[in-house]
Formats: C-alpha cells, structure tokens, sequence
C-alpha cells in the first residue's frame, strides 16, 4: 500500500502548488477540513449579522439599522446559520471522522465528496451576492409566501436566495447518498450494527432525514421560483394558488431538518460521554432506537410549526400528540446521558465540560419546546420570542455546544495538537454565560407579548432592560468565540505533540496517528468485538501511544 | 428522575434485575500496575479509599458552577420582575379564553420546573459528585438497565398523556368560542379583521370601520373572522384571546372575549414586510352602551 511511503502530514500550503492540491483533494479528512473551515466562515459572519440584530435591539425605538437593513440581516443571519453553519458542519465531523471510526480508508464515493462540498462555497456565494443586486433576500429564513413572491420583494436577492438554497441541498443529499453507503459497506469487519459507535448511527439516521426531507423543499423553493419568474400561481391567491400550501411542504422539509442538525450532536454527545466518565454508554440500544425514533416520528409533527393558520382543529390535536411524543425518545437520550455519568469516573476537559453544557442548555431547549407543542399554550406564544429562545437552546445550546465539545475532543486527531486546556474552559463558562444571558430572557420577552422579526419596538412595551440583556450576553457571547479562535491560533503554531490517543477513547479513530495518514492505518486494525473495540484493545495490554509521550 | 437507585449508582446487582457489567469490574486498566497484572489500586467503586483534593483544579470547577448559578438565578430574578407587567402580557389574562390558557401555562410551568429542578439537579448532582479523584480508578461498567430505562420511557409518556388531555379538551374553546347552544353565545358580535400592509382595518356588524383601534364590548364573546388582502398578517391580541393568522384567499375565525374595561395591547405576529413592527393593534373594552354609540359614530 502507498501509505507506508508517503509523510504522514503534509507541509502547510504555502504555494499555488498546495492550494491546487487542496482544491482537487479527494481525501475524505482534507475534505472534512475544508467543511470545517468553509461552515467556521460562514458562522463567523451569520455572528456578526446577529451582533447587529442584537445591537440594534439594545435600546426601544433604535434607528442603528433601518427596517429593510435589520430584515436583511435576520434573513440572512438564519439562513447563514442553519444552511451554511449547522446542517452543513456535521459534514466537517461526518467526513473527518465516521470512516476512521469504522475503520474504512475513505468515503464510498471520493469524488462526488469533493463535488458536494464545493458546492456549499458556492450556494452561500449565490445567496450573498443579493447584497451587491440591489438587496438580499429579506423575508425571514422561512420564505414564506406571498412575502417571497415578486410582488412584495421585487429584489433579485430573492431568486439568488432560492437558487442557493437549491445548490445547498444538492450538497446535502449528495452527502447525504455518501454517509449511506460508506456505513452501509464500508465497516470493518466485526463491525456489527449494535457496534457502531453513536456518532456513526447519528450520521446514518441523519443522512436518510436528508435524503428523504430535502426534496421536498426543493419542490417548495422551486415552486416559489416558478411563480416569481414564469407566472405560475401555485401559491398566488387570485390566481387559485394557496399560501398555506407552501408552509406544508416547508415544514415538512424544516422540521426534520431541526433533526438534521441536532441528531450528529446527539451522537458527538454520546462519544464523548463514555469517554470522560470511563463507563460505557447506558441504554446502548436504546440510544441508537430512540434516534431511529425521533427520525420516524420527525416526519410526523411539522404541522405543530402552524397551529395559527387555521388548519382542522383535530388535525392540530393529531400534531400536538405526535409532538408530545417525540418528547419521549428525546427524554430517554437525557436520562441515559446521565445514566452515563452516574457512577462514573468524570474527567472534565473542555471537552466533557461542553457535553454536560450541552445536556443541560438541551433539557431547557426541550422543555420550553412542550410549551410550543401545547396547542393552548402556542396560540399565545406562537410567533414570538419564546420561540427565538427555543430554536437557540436547540441549535445554540444544543448543536453548537456538541459542535465544540467535538472540536476540543476531536481537534488532536485532526490537527496533531492539542488546544489549550485553561483557555478551553474560558471559552466554555463565557459561552454558557452569554448564551444564558442571550436568551433566557427571550422566553419572558415572549411571553410579554414581543413578536419576533420586528425591528424596533416603542418604549412603552416594557421590552428595553430585557432586551439590553440580552445584548450584553450576546457580546460575552462574542467574547467567548474571540477565545476559541485565540485558542485555535495558538495551537496551530505550536509544535505537533498529539499522541494517537489522548483521551483513553474507545472507537478506531484513536487508533490512528494524529493526524491520519492517507488511506488512514498503517497498522492492522485491533479486532471489533463490542462497542468499545479500542477499550479492549487497551485492555489487552497493547500499546496504542508511543511511550512518553505527552498527553494533554 | 431524580436520582438513580443505589443498586445502579453503586453497580451491587439486585435480585431480579439483571444489570449488565463487564467482566473486569474494579479493575483498572489505567494505572501501569494493572496492565502489568499487578495489585490494584483502590478505587471509589471500591468503596473504601476517597482520595483526597489534591489540587485546587477541583475545586475551581465547583466554585466556577456556583457563580453560574448565582448568574443564571440574577438573570432569572431581572427577568421575573416584569413577566406579569405590560398590556400585551398573556398572563395578565382580561377575559375567558386567556385565562383558559393561563390555566394550561400554570400546569405546564409546573411540570416543566419540577423536571426542570429533578432532572437538572441530578445532571448537576452527577457531574460534580462523580468528578475523577484519582487517576487510576475505574467505575463499574453498567451498560444499562432494562427497568429503569422502561421507567423513564413510560413515566414521561404518561406526563405527556395527561398535558396532551388538558389541551384537546380546550382547544375547541379556544378556537371556536362558547358552544352555540349557550346563552352567552346568542349575543355573539361579529367583527370582521382585515390585515394589510401596514395596517389593520376592523368592520363592525352595522359595516362601518375604524382602522389599527378596536372597540368591543365587554363581556361579550366576540366572533373574529380574520383575511389579509396582500401577505399573510397575523391578529393577536394577548390579553383576550388565542391568535390567528389574517391570510390572503382564506378566511380564519377566533374568537376574543374580554372581562374587564380597559385597553390592551397586540402587534402583527407574522412577517409581513418593512413595516411589520408599525403593523400595531389596540383594543378597548368598553360597556354594551358605549360600544354601540361607538359604532354607530364610525365612517362607512
């Protein structure tokens, strides 16, 4: 095999000659690096979108941005965050990661990887450019018609926000068709279903959410497309069209598509746990079922995004059940996280501290979410900051947190280096603090009757000191963020010391040097005899890091 | 689910219950000495030896999670004060149907406060309690536990039934108003709602208008049939009653009810455009008599 003759890290791009290698990579962890990097962009700047939201929000009756600015912006913030932050990011991990931890050498189809991921650049460059032509799209990163139609935003901002959209999902489902396969026939031998690591079996229930739940918002987005340049009237009142039409197939691509972006979360989660706590994952099956569960039932509530329009009264009475339900699968992944950390040895790195963040900020996400299911309940809250608070405790307290709990786990296998520990922690406490500032608030904001997507409010609602609260929290938020990339800094000048297992893990991918080399092992693989095959391997009395070497 | 039974906690298998466990409880494969098949070092699982602190890592963390808490409990204290404040503020209910839901929130709140508190303190509880003491030691290795695993799937669900009652029993309410036979109904006003961009315009039965304030009477189920004549509006009035959306093609129906004289408050809750937050709603209750003078004096 090649492997053996080639470096086993190649020298940082400094030419048109390395750019030109990473350009036409087809190695599914560069491929995973460039996801890494391209979607960090991309939330950098959705954060600074929302900095601005938030500034102009500080005081009532602001005039920092105008209307059709601020409409700009939170459109833009929501679509740059769930399309080309957190739906894509998991890729980064999915790439990186899930055939090093089956122990394959590369995605099942290295090409069409590399052909998906160039295409994200390019579906967010399609979406931005609305700001040079003459405005961005500018109705909320649920496009609801009429708003989206040509007669109430006239900017070609608009069509660009579809058509980058559709590049986006083409990206998706083509990862999507990838992960599939890969998992399906690539595992190493002994490599059972029941032995699959977590994060594998949350790639593959997100992978077919992708692959089923994407076409339908091509159909809607392209439907919208029709109407606005052909005069089609699938959604156009006075030409027989409905409005509600859309938000059916909307959602019914956007809710599993908030599974989309937590379920890989759930499964960092769950890699993590054991690891730190040194016990295996309590309830393995019922972890990998109950995220088999949540996709089933994912398809099944997406009329609970729409209790306000009108529909049947027991269609919404179906909606909320099946809501109520998926609570249940939900709940047990909680319970068994902390049937995880009873009893156990728990070892607090960044790492472990960001997962116990994250199953803490997810509970309150999830309970402020049974409010929402509550038809009573959603006819008052519906539309309004309790429901901001609610998507930010799941996407924020929940993918984000995973997020970062993956990168200070898995940023030695990546990088060869450590991140900093202290600095780590720092970024940790600021995070949960600002973010807690952010938008715990946002549920009493709600509830005092502020809607969402206005951008000012009169000083006479009451709304200013919460508001400004939350301003504060966003920029501790900032802070925090500032830290990680000092943190990211600072490591990538330093000296590779990372040993192939840092953290005592217990899947394959800490079997392989830190970095990987091409093709991934240079060594046979250790026999898969349970869910912990590195575990046992350990136990065996093997080595797996050379002797002395540093550890974190 | 606050705490785990200590069968769990402390991995001593129970009569009947069959926990699994690895087979090399107690054993530690970290410290050089185990691998090497030496004596083991004792462990917490063990029972007997606790280290001691040996550094102040330990308690960094902990004094860390308490000025957490005091922050979390600071902002939640900054944010309680004006939750029962303001005129668009739900919980300061003015008629039937708000405090219906009032109701519902009330149990909700304290259902979700006492998992809030049960399952976060246990999350909290676990991972201070069970922070790593010595560097070597090794916790039983309890890969599940089919009771208490069916516990917390059937008693949520069970939780989740009686919340999922409480609501569909009220939602007609809700949405349609007092059923038609009751005498409170037979006096039903109907005013029609229509939402445009920016602004809203109310017709009274006599088919007279007024534009962004409504007048209606008190203690009176009022009939709201809401349709937008451009994008989707969306009509709420907190304090009286559920919202709904005004859209354009399809006519909605709610109803709002209000106990008490006064004026309340109520904005566009659904995107609509630039002017979505000018799109504002006042609504005065007024007495029968005052109601009617009203209405009367309006333009066509």
């Amino acid at each position: 095999m090649a492997a053996a003759e080639l470096p086993l890290t190649r020298p940082v791009p400094r030419s048109y000659q390395a750019v030109w290698e990473w350009v036409t990579t087809t190695d599914h962890k560069r491929i995973g690096l460039l996801y890494l990097y391209t979607t960090f962009v991309f939330f950098l700047i959705g954060g600074l979108m929302a900095l601005l939201l938030r500034t102009q929000l500080a005081q009532p009756n602001n005039d920092l941005l105008t209307a059709s600015q601020y409409n700009q912006l939170f459109t833009m913030h929501g679509t740059t965050m769930i399309f080309l932050f957190v739906v894509p990011v998991w890729s980064a991990f999915g790439n990186y990661m899930l055939p090093l931890m089956i122990g394959a050498k590369d995605m099942a189809f290295p090409r069409i990887n590399a052909f998906a991921f160039w295409l994200i650049p390019l579906g967010g460059l399609v979406m931005y450019s609305g700001f040079f032509f003459g405005g961005s799209a500018a109705a909320g990163w649920t496009g609801y018609v009429p708003l989206t139609e040509k007669l109430y935003s006239p900017q070609v901002g608009q069509d660009l926000w579809i058509l980058g959209l559709h590049i986006l999902g083409i990206a998706s489902v083509m990862g999507a068709v990838n992960f599939l396969v890969t998992i399906h026939r690539m595992r190493a031998p002994g490599m059972t279903w029941f032995r699959l690591p977590l994060f594998v079996w949350a790639m593959e229930v997100t992978s077919a959410l992708v692959l089923l739940a994407s076409p339908f918002l091509a159909a809607a987005l392209a439907m919208v497309l029709l109407d606005r340049q052909l005069g089609t009237n699938f959604f156009n009142p006075s030409g027989g069209g409905n409005v509600i039409l859309y938000q059916l197939i909307f959602w019914f691509y956007s809710h599993p598509a908030v599974y989309i972006m937590v379920l890989p979360g759930f499964g960092v989660i769950s890699e993590i746990l054991p690891v730190f706590t040194r016990k295996p994952i309590f309830g393995y099956r019922a972890m990998a079922m109950s995220m088999a569960a949540i996709g089933v039932l994912g398809f099944m509530v997406f009329g609970h995004h729409m209790f306000t329009v009108g529909m049947p009264l027991p269609v919404q009475i179906f909606f909320m059940g099946a809501t109520m339900v998926i609570a249940v699968p939900t709940g047990v992944k909680i319970f068994n996280w902390l049937g995880t950390m009873w009893g156990g040895s728990i070892r607090y790195s960044a790492a472990m501290l960001f997962a116990v963040g994250f199953i803490l900020m997810f509970l309150i996400g999830g309970l402020d979410g049974v409010f929402l299911a509550s038809l009573g309940i959603d006819y008052e809250i519906n539309g309004t900051y309790w429901v901001v608070a609610h998507i930010h405790y799941v996407l924020v307290g929940g993918s984000l947190f995973a997020l970062f709990a993956g990168l200070y786990y898995w940023w030695p296998k990546m990088f060869g280096r450590y991140l900093n520990e202290r600095l780590g922690k720092w970024h940790f406490w600021l995070l949960i603090i600002g973010f807690n500032l952010t938008f715990m608030p946002m549920h009493f904001l709600g509830v005092m009757g502020m809607p969402r997507r206005i951008a000012t409010y009169g000083p006479s609602t009451g709304w200013g000191p919460l508001n400004l609260l939350e301003t504060i929290g966003s920029y501790i938020i900032a802070v925090a963020i500032m830290i990680f990339l000092y943190n990211v800094a600072i490591s990538l000048h330093g000296p590779k010391t990372a040993v192939n297992d840092p953290w005592e893990g217990n899947s394959l991918e800490w079997f392989a040097t830190s970095p990987p080399p091409p093709q991934n092992f240079d060594r046979e693989l250790p026999p898969v005899e349970s869910n912990r095959p590195l575990r046992d391997y350990r136990l065996s009395g093997k080595p797996i890091n050379p002797p002395g070497a540093a550890l974190p | 689910m606050p705490t785990l039974p200590a069968h769990i906690s402390q991995g001593i298998p129970r009569p009947g219950v069959a926990i699994k466990i690895d087979s090399e409880i107690g054993r530690s494969a970290y410290s050089p000495a185990a691998v090497a098949g030496g004596p083991v070092a004792p462990t917490r699982s063990g029972g007997a030896v606790r280290e001691k602190r040996l550094n102040s890592g330990r308690s960094w963390i902990g004094g860390k999670l308490a000025v957490a808490g005091v922050a979390a409990g600071l902002a939640a204290a900054v944010g309680a004060l004006p939750v029962f404040a303001g005129n668009t503020n739900f919980l300061n209910g003015g008629g039937p149907p708000v405090n219906t839901i009032d109701m519902i929130w009330t149990v909700f709140l304290i259902c979700s406060i006492v998992v809030l508190v049960g399952v976060g303190g246990a999350i909290l509880y676990a991972a201070i309690h069970f922070r790593r003491r010595s560097p070597d030691e090794m916790p039983k290795q309890v890969h599940g536990n089919n009771r208490v695993e069916l516990a917390w799937t059937i008693g949520p669900l069970v939780v989740l039934v009686a919340l999922f009652v409480l609501n569909a029993v009220n939602v007609g309410y809700l949405r349609h108003g007092p059923s038609p036979a009751s005498p409170a109904a037979r006096q039903e006003v109907h005013i029609k709602v229509v939402g445009r961009q920016f602004y809203w315009t109310f017709y009274y039965p006599n088919g007279k208008y007024s534009l962004r304030t409504l007048e209606i009477p008190v203690n009176v189920p009022i009939e709201i049939s809401t349709e937008s004549l451009d994008v989707i509006h969306g009509f709420w009035v907190p304090q009286l009653g559920a919202k709904i959306d005004a859209l354009p093609g399809i006519v909605n129906h709610a109803f709002l009810e209000g106990s008490q004289v006064g004026t309340f408050g109520g904005q566009c809750y659904e995107f609509c455009g630039v002017g979505h937050d000018q799109m504002l709603i006042t609504v005065k209750v007024v007495p029968m008599a005052q109601y009617q003078s009203y209405i009367q004096h309006l333009t066509t």
